[in-house]
């Protein structure tokens, strides 16, 4: 009876962790405009960080870039420094609106010529971890000590890409993916974290999104 | 002999602790992407500029000092002969002897920081506040201003507070230089000087005037 309640427990943890890989993503998209990239161009990846609450982590906007296989890169630092100062936090343009003005400029042209990149995506959004629920105790006695309990709590990531096309000036989509997922630490004798991995869900999500609306042109 | 070698690398990783070091303040700041006024500045730092330093004892987080200046006159330095034809640095406020244009006086007038514990956020925050001056070389007011920067940085899993903090001193530095060199030329003062400039010598309005009015 001992061994088959334990049995039952280590099915029951195998599952847990075996469905903490399966956050699924909701993926929407927003066409406004043709897109297409050629062999010699490049895409920037933008984290915004104008907010005064969060800023976009910087290891979302690197992951999405790194899921990225048929679209060249730029990364973010070089772009930011190769650009600078146009797009610092307080002087980047917020809006499709503020870009025509921007290309304009006779250094900004000439350096977007030089560098090849054609599509500007700015990404705007965060990972939160809501309330938690349960109970996590845990003693350290001269014989010994350990935690006991069950703790789970939310969390939810939500992002938002907007592409802005370099050559034209224009803003030709844009491309949500959301996340929630219930991460859990049961807990004998040691704690054991089951984290819901809902960035990296969001992360993929956004990426495979991504690449598909700028390699087809229609 | 191993308990004497544990004991020896308690003892110095405090001391290493202690020797907490601006490296981010170091780096190289980027050459701004903007068109070149056909002018020569002369620009001034004064030796309260130069040798700013914000010093804090903080509680419970120990002293910090972000030596502000050093990294200000780089920043300048940087951004100065990416605006201007020709940058010239003077030893005196008046000192026109190389003829140039107008004299450029930077002026740090305060800093301030904040570490998450204090705002209860997970940001490092640097403010800082200029009063810039800008001179005819005969040492005539051409215009006055002030200009804040700011700068946030996030604190990672394995970044301490500190390390954050440099890096929004840097990030400010760097909204510092983006500020002064993309709004130089509409500052009250300076616009009507830089149309004096342009009549004085008859020629057409620089490329940067005419993208701008655009």
């Amino acid at each position: 009876m001992r061994l088959n309640s334990i049995g039952l427990n280590a099915i029951a943890m195998m599952a847990l962790v075996a469905l903490q890989g399966c956050v699924p993503a909701t993926v929407e998209q927003v066409r406004q405009g043709p897109t297409g990239i050629e062999a010699h161009e490049s895409i920037v990846l933008l984290g915004r960080r104008h907010h005064t609450g969060y800023e976009t982590e910087e290891g979302f906007v690197d992951c999405v870039g790194n899921h990225l296989r048929d679209v060249a890169v730029t990364s973010e630092h070089d772009f930011m420094d190769g650009f600078y100062p146009w797009f610092e936090p307080r002087v980047a343009p917020l809006e499709p609106k503020d870009l025509p003005a921007l290309l304009n400029r006779p250094a900004v042209k000439r350096k977007i010529e030089s560098t090849g990149i054609r599509y500007l995506v700015w990404v705007d959004g965060q990972t939160n971890t809501g309330d938690s629920s349960g109970t996590l105790t845990c003693t350290i006695s001269p014989g010994g000590g350990g935690c006991f309990g069950f703790v789970t709590w939310e969390r939810d990531s939500a992002y938002e890409a907007s592409i802005w096309d370099m050559k034209t000036g224009k803003q030709v989509g844009m491309i949500s993916s959301d996340a929630t997922g219930t991460s859990y630490m049961p807990a004998v004798i040691l704690p054991i974290p089951l984290i819901a991995r809902v960035q990296a869900s969001a992360c993929s999500g956004l990426a495979r999104q991504l690449e598909s609306f700028l390699l087809d042109a229609t | 002999m191993k308990v004497r070698l544990k004991f020896m690398i308690m003892a110095v990783v405090p001391l290493i602790a202690g020797c907490t070091t601006s490296a981010l303040l170091e780096e190289p700041f980027p050459e701004p992407v903007v068109d070149r006024l056909p002018l020569t500045i002369g620009v001034f730092y004064s030796d309260d500029f130069r040798f700013f330093t914000y010093d804090e004892d903080i509680p419970r987080k120990g002293h910090v000092a972000i030596d502000a200046g050093a990294a200000n006159v780089r920043l300048f330095d940087r951004m100065l002969p990416a605006m201007f034809t020709g940058v010239v640095h003077l030893l005196e406020p008046r000192d026109t002897g190389e003829g140039v244009d107008a004299i450029f006086i930077p002026t740090i007038e305060e800093m301030q920081i904040a570490l998450p514990h204090q705002t209860h956020n997970d940001f490092s925050e640097v403010w800082m506040k200029y009063r810039l001056q800008l001179l005819a070389p005969d040492g005539e007011n051409i215009a006055t201003w002030e200009m804040a920067a700011y700068g946030k940085s996030p604190k990672g899993m394995l970044e301490s507070e500190k390390e954050a903090l440099w890096e929004a001193a840097r990030v400010a530095l760097r909204d510092a230089g983006a500020y002064f060199s993309i709004y130089f030329s509409e500052k009250p003062g300076v616009k009507e000087w830089l149309r004096e400039i342009r009549a004085l010598s008859r020629g057409a309005p620089t490329e940067a005037e005419s993208a701008h009015e655009t």
